[in-house]
């Protein structure tokens, strides 16, 4: 599957560690700058999709006893996949101007 | 705490399979949340409510797209097109036998469980064939592809029968007689069948027969079409 921009966002929320519901919106935020803030909703429905997908996992709860998440082996390779594909996509745009160079 | 309740009550929103497995975490999640939220009120709700709508509707969609009735939809028609193309098999079978007839083969016993196999070999590379140009890029397990085929023995059970020994006599009259031994080896298996023995090892043929088309052609043409 390709994950959509809040997907990604949880994926690469989790890359760091496992997390639970709250903590992951707090990453989110976090990690784009504020540019983008998901609301519960979106997170659980990304959650119900990447946990269907086999991207994520279920892991121990936290002293709060808080559902806690974990990328899967799969999940990990899947958002590296697409940091990867990312980065293609910004050298081709900078390719063609479209971006100014990295240098 | 209202606050809360209007929003355990917004989740009545999301398919009941993401409120029953999520549904205390969500609400959970709100009261977080609320609590540490710095805007006013009125942004508050403004952000929720967009958030609510936003992801309800493409819950909804998603639970539409992937529940069990839209796959069992699409297997039906993926089973129902491996039929067509099985039917057409047979007339086109019968067509050729008429086409080279020779005298010789007349009164040929065609043995009944052999001829079954035979065609729960025909029947499965077919639908195999139809579920892999039909069936979406995420019904990939094996025992989809093999739910399917089980989905097409009923069907075929029901209508290979008289329904297609009249096809075959309407639309091809130079088959109408003798009676085609290749028409036999086709439908006789199904239209036929006489013992459980004789059935499972038609579906196990079917099944086989499906699977492997199915590992011959690993993505499906719809996934084919997007990658390029």
């Amino acid at each position: 599957m390709t994950p959509t921009r809040a997907e990604f966002h949880v994926l690469l929320a989790l890359h760091d560690g496992p997390r639970h519901g709250y903590g992951l919106m707090q990453d989110v935020d976090e990690l784009s700058s504020g540019q983008l803030q998901i609301g519960p909703g979106t997170l659980y429905t990304a959650i119900k999709r990447l946990r269907t997908a086999g991207l994520i996992s279920e892991t121990d709860a936290d002293a709060d006893r808080r559902r806690c998440y974990k990328l899967t082996r799969k999940g990990r390779t899947a958002v590296e996949e697409e940091a990867r594909r990312m980065n293609d996509l910004v050298r081709l745009a900078r390719k063609r101007g479209l971006l100014p160079s990295a240098s | 705490m209202t606050s809360e309740r209007i929003y355990a009550a917004l989740l009545y929103l999301y398919p009941r399979s993401l409120r029953h497995e999520y549904g205390r975490e969500m609400v959970e999640a709100f009261r977080q949340l609320q609590r540490r939220s710095t805007r006013p009120p009125l942004a508050f709700w403004s952000f929720v409510l967009a958030d609510v709508a936003r992801s309800s509707v493409l819950a909804q969609i998603d639970e539409w797209r992937h529940g069990p009735r839209q796959i069992a939809i699409r297997l039906a028609a993926s089973s129902a097109a491996g039929l067509a193309v099985t039917v057409m098999s047979a007339h086109g079978a019968t067509w050729l036998y008429r086409y080279f007839y020779h005298p010789y083969f007349e009164g040929t016993d065609i043995p009944m469980l052999p001829s079954g196999i035979a065609l729960g070999l025909v029947l499965g590379a077919t639908v195999g064939l139809a579920q892999w140009m039909l069936l979406p890029a995420r019904v990939r397990r094996a025992s989809a592809w093999a739910l399917a085929s089980a989905v097409a023995l009923p069907i075929a059970l029901l209508f290979c029968g008289a329904a297609v020994d009249r096809a075959l006599l309407g639309l091809n009259p130079v088959a109408a007689e003798p009676y085609s031994a290749a028409r036999d080896l086709l439908v006789v298996g199904v239209s036929r069948t006489a013992t459980w023995t004789e059935m499972s090892l038609q579906f196990s043929a079917m099944a086989a027969a499906a699977l492997v088309i199915r590992a011959l052609m690993r993505k499906p043409l719809m996934e084919r079409r997007h990658a390029h």
